[in-house]
């Protein structure tokens, strides 16, 4: 993996990241360059992560379901400004429950930049579900790998290195309530905007040929009704399952708009 | 059209793939999620891994001990917020009213003011504002730290796991139990908190049962009654632990209804089906307590300020406008009092506690100065002047109550019962309001507590006369 | 056997989910996917809650939805 390690390697030896580099949080959302959503499970401390990008103080609690609105908030890092959008916390992108189709919605359509998921390094396996399904939808993925303090102390280690291969995204480990990992986290997504980290998103091979038949034929018919929109697959996968939200979607008309307005420079995928 | 063309051959698929694709799909992540996760957790110190947290578990949620030691747990954080708060309330109440009264009355003298004005301003919104702060500030600055300290420590859902079973015979999802615990501290808060519970139907059994989680405004007002009327009925030996007793009586009872209403509501007129029910027990998370605390207070204070400004002085002023427009020989909180005394006399009460309740929707805390107030204008006492309000020590408040304004035991015990089952007070109103944005829902939380507390105040009364 | 006779620390494996819809999805999103080994760890003082262990978390539902799943022990 030369260009993660080309990452890394740079991270060691640039001395300015400590020196120059700082998180500034911004006041204004308007005039931001950048759109970066923040998904991940239900109390993985995606707030605390968010809170301590943007400087505002979203209320935190040990209890999964917190935040149930969708949060904006802005930061300033090396110069560029980030908006960044804190998604319900969902267990997955595939229920019709409101909170999922939010975080979905965005992901897919909203058109971020990239799209860091917050994961519980103490429940990595559950967690790691969500981020999957998100490789399935976008590649400009970062995995912030936090509570890595409470993975410690429980006697976990994690190899994140092996994660991030797994993966094919770059995954930051974090402990952002004792702001760990913050700076580190910023400048890999800075990287990943710039297009300066190689991107091979692990994508679940379903071992079915008859699904790839019909994913392969839907996908066709999709493009051919919406050209140049993202996303086919999932969608051919979404209406093989018989996913009534991407249904209505697709018959309203309403796929592939964006539900917000982003003024991001760079497109989807 | 072409988009019926797509969902019909995708339905076509469905049918020749047996119908099971998402499940396929759903295996297949959590295969490769495993198998992954696998890859990058070294287990080291497994046995130790989370072995404590179930330790602690088995004890916090066992059938002996589970349900005690949350009664302790709510016991304690009432305790250390009361008496934590009596030292710091009674220096504000020195500062602010013992020597900012007398101060700012002085200071408008000099400055030439008109009775009229200084009374309004002073004695009306002033008086009002700072009765407030001084009671309202410190409990909340105390027990709000200690709910959030809880809750990032993780017990709460802990809570939730115990009671969920009281709460599905009430009809209800678990997280309500949540709902109703931050209600304890301020109901608007709790009114804001049941957006954790995604049914709206559910959501809305919360928020109008929410009242009878008694706030922090109105514990001030059961302690003293409870102090002055029903310990007084115990050897002096038993009383503390008799005013606390009749205190946490009218808790559980609150709780009690909640779970009642809340299942008489699930089967009228909110009726519907049950949210599948899951919850997460997190691992425990020992918080940073320093920073907790700090920005706790911090927030509290100032949602304190804030309200003691924007609803207490309106209210200290209307206090002191009808209380000295006199109309045809008495004040109009006169008339208002006396107009309502033949239905307070009715529900075991009397006209001045629902003429102060009246003055009291915006803020639950100024209850007590009010009544002595109210009663003491009305016994046209020299004691009281016009619409000020005042605090008296125990004693002194006792006297007056019993002496001036003819009050017996039945008179506090119904108060209490009141003080749990009355309309929520304007910032929560407001905030349910905002919330559920429907009229019909706002005016249903308002009235059906008051109505439930007619009905509850009469029936004693009625009851009480009989066996007395 | 369903998941509620699990006794209480012991281990079994998912082999059905017995429900439909939304309800379904709901659960396997948590994690309880035929193949997946599950552990009761807790049983609510009241009754009719059970907490189990599940990919590294701890997650309790109603009886009502375990009678629902369909589990074989696990050999200890």
């Amino acid at each position: 993996m030369q260009e993660l390690k080309q990452v890394s390697k740079a991270c060691d030896a640039c001395g300015s990241c400590s020196a120059g580099d700082k998180i500034v949080p911004m006041r204004r959302t308007e005039g931001s360059d950048f759109l970066i959503a923040l998904a991940g499970n239900p109390n993985t401390g995606k707030s605390t992560v968010f809170n301590a990008l943007t400087g505002m103080r979203q209320h935190v609690g040990n209890w999964a379901g917190k935040t149930v609105v969708r949060e904006e908030g802005a930061y300033k890092f090396r110069d560029k400004a980030y908006r960044l959008v804190d998604l319900p916390g969902t267990y997955s992108l595939l229920s019709n429950s409101v909170d999922e189709e939010i975080a979905r919605d965005f992901v897919l359509f909203g058109r971020p930049d990239c799209t860091v998921v917050v994961v519980d390094a103490t429940a990595l396996e559950r967690n790691l579900a969500l981020v999957l399904q998100i490789l399935e939808i976008t590649d400009r993925v970062v995995v912030a790998l936090n509570l890595m303090d409470e993975a410690e102390r429980h006697g976990m280690k994690i190899d994140d290195r092996a994660l991030a291969r797994d993966l094919g995204v770059p995954v930051v480990p974090m402990s952002a309530r004792s702001k760990k990992g913050l700076l580190e986290l910023a400048a890999t997504v800075a990287d990943v905007v710039e297009g300066q980290v190689a991107l091979r998103p692990h994508r679940i091979a379903h071992l079915d040929p008859e699904l790839d038949k019909a994913v392969v034929s839907l996908v066709r018919e999709i493009e051919r009704e919406h050209p140049g929109i993202l996303n086919a697959r999932w969608i051919a996968l979404r209406l093989l399952e018989g996913d009534v939200g991407v249904e209505n979607e697709l018959r309203s008309g309403t796929l592939g708009k964006p539900s917000h307005g982003t003024l991001s420079l760079a497109g989807g995928q | 059209m072409a988009v019926e063309g797509i969902l019909q051959a995708a339905a076509q698929y469905r049918q020749s793939l047996g119908g099971r694709v998402h499940e396929a799909i759903v295996e297949r992540t959590f295969e490769e999620a495993e198998r992954i996760a696998e890859r990058a957790v070294v287990r080291e110190g497994e046995a130790r891994k989370f072995a404590l947290d179930l330790a602690l578990d088995r004890v916090l949620t066992s059938r002996v001990w589970g349900l005690p030691v949350m009664g302790l747990m709510l016991a304690a954080v009432l305790w250390i917020t009361v008496t934590g708060a009596n030292v710091p309330s009674a220096m504000l109440n020195d500062l602010l009213i013992g020597q900012g009264h007398p101060w700012l009355l002085s200071m408008f003298g000099s400055m030439g003011s008109p009775s009229w004005v200084t009374g309004f301003l002073v004695d009306g919104v002033y008086l009002a504002t700072a009765w407030v702060i001084s009671v309202m500030l410190p409990p909340m600055a105390i027990f709000f730290p200690l709910f959030t300290l809880l809750e990032d420590y993780g017990y709460l859902p802990r809570v939730s796991f115990n009671l969920d079973r009281a709460f599905r015979w009430a009809g209800a999802e678990g997280k309500q139990s949540l709902t109703m615990m931050m209600g304890f501290g301020c109901n608007a808060a709790g009114i804001v908190s049941t957006r954790i519970i995604s049914s709206p139907r559910e959501r809305l059994i919360a928020i109008l049962t929410n009242n009878f989680s008694i706030c922090n405004g109105r514990w001030p007002t059961l302690i003293l009654i409870g102090t002055i009327f029903v310990a007084a009925t115990a050897p002096p030996a038993m009383a503390g632990l008799v005013a606390a007793g009749s205190v946490l009586a009218i808790a559980v009872l609150g709780v009690l209804m909640t779970l009642l209403v809340s299942r008489v509501l699930s089967r009228t007129i909110l009726k519907g089906e049950p949210s599948h029910f899951s919850l997460e027990l997190p691992p425990y998370r020992p918080p940073q307590i320093g920073k907790v605390i700090v920005r706790s207070v911090f927030d509290r204070t100032l949602i304190v300020l804030w309200r003691a400004v924007v609803m207490a002085a309106p209210a200290g002023a209307l206090i002191w406008i009808t209380s000295n427009i006199i109309v045809g020989g008495d004040s109009l909180a006169g008339h208002f009092v006396g107009w309502l005394d033949p239905f307070g006399v009715a529900l075991g009460l009397n006209g001045v506690i629902l003429a102060a309740y009246v003055f009291a929707i915006p803020a639950n805390e100024i209850i007590v100065p009010t009544i002595l107030m109210l009663t003491l204008n009305v016994a046209r006492s020299t004691l009281a002047q016009q619409g000020v309000m005042l605090e008296l020590d125990e004693t002194a408040t006792r006297d007056v109550l019993v002496n001036h304004g003819g009050w017996t035991l039945l008179t506090g015990v119904n108060l209490m019962l009141f003080s749990l089952l009355h309309n929520p007070c304007s910032t929560t109103l407001m905030t349910i309001y905002k919330e559920t944005k429907s009229w019909k829902w706002t005016l249903w939380s308002a009235l059906m507590p008051i109505g439930i507390g007619f009905a509850v105040c009469g029936l004693v009364a009625l009851v009480w006369r009989l066996v007395a | 056997m369903s998941a509620t006779q699990i006794p209480v620390g012991g281990k079994a494996r998912i082999s059905a989910l017995n429900m439909v819809g939304q309800e379904k999805r709901r659960l396997m999103d948590l994690g309880f996917v035929p193949g997946a080994e599950i552990e009761r760890v807790l049983d609510a003082p009241l009754g009719g809650t059970i907490a189990f262990r599940i990919r590294g978390t701890v997650v309790a539902l109603r009886d009502n939805q375990t009678d629902k799943i369909e589990v074989t022990p696990c050999k200890n």
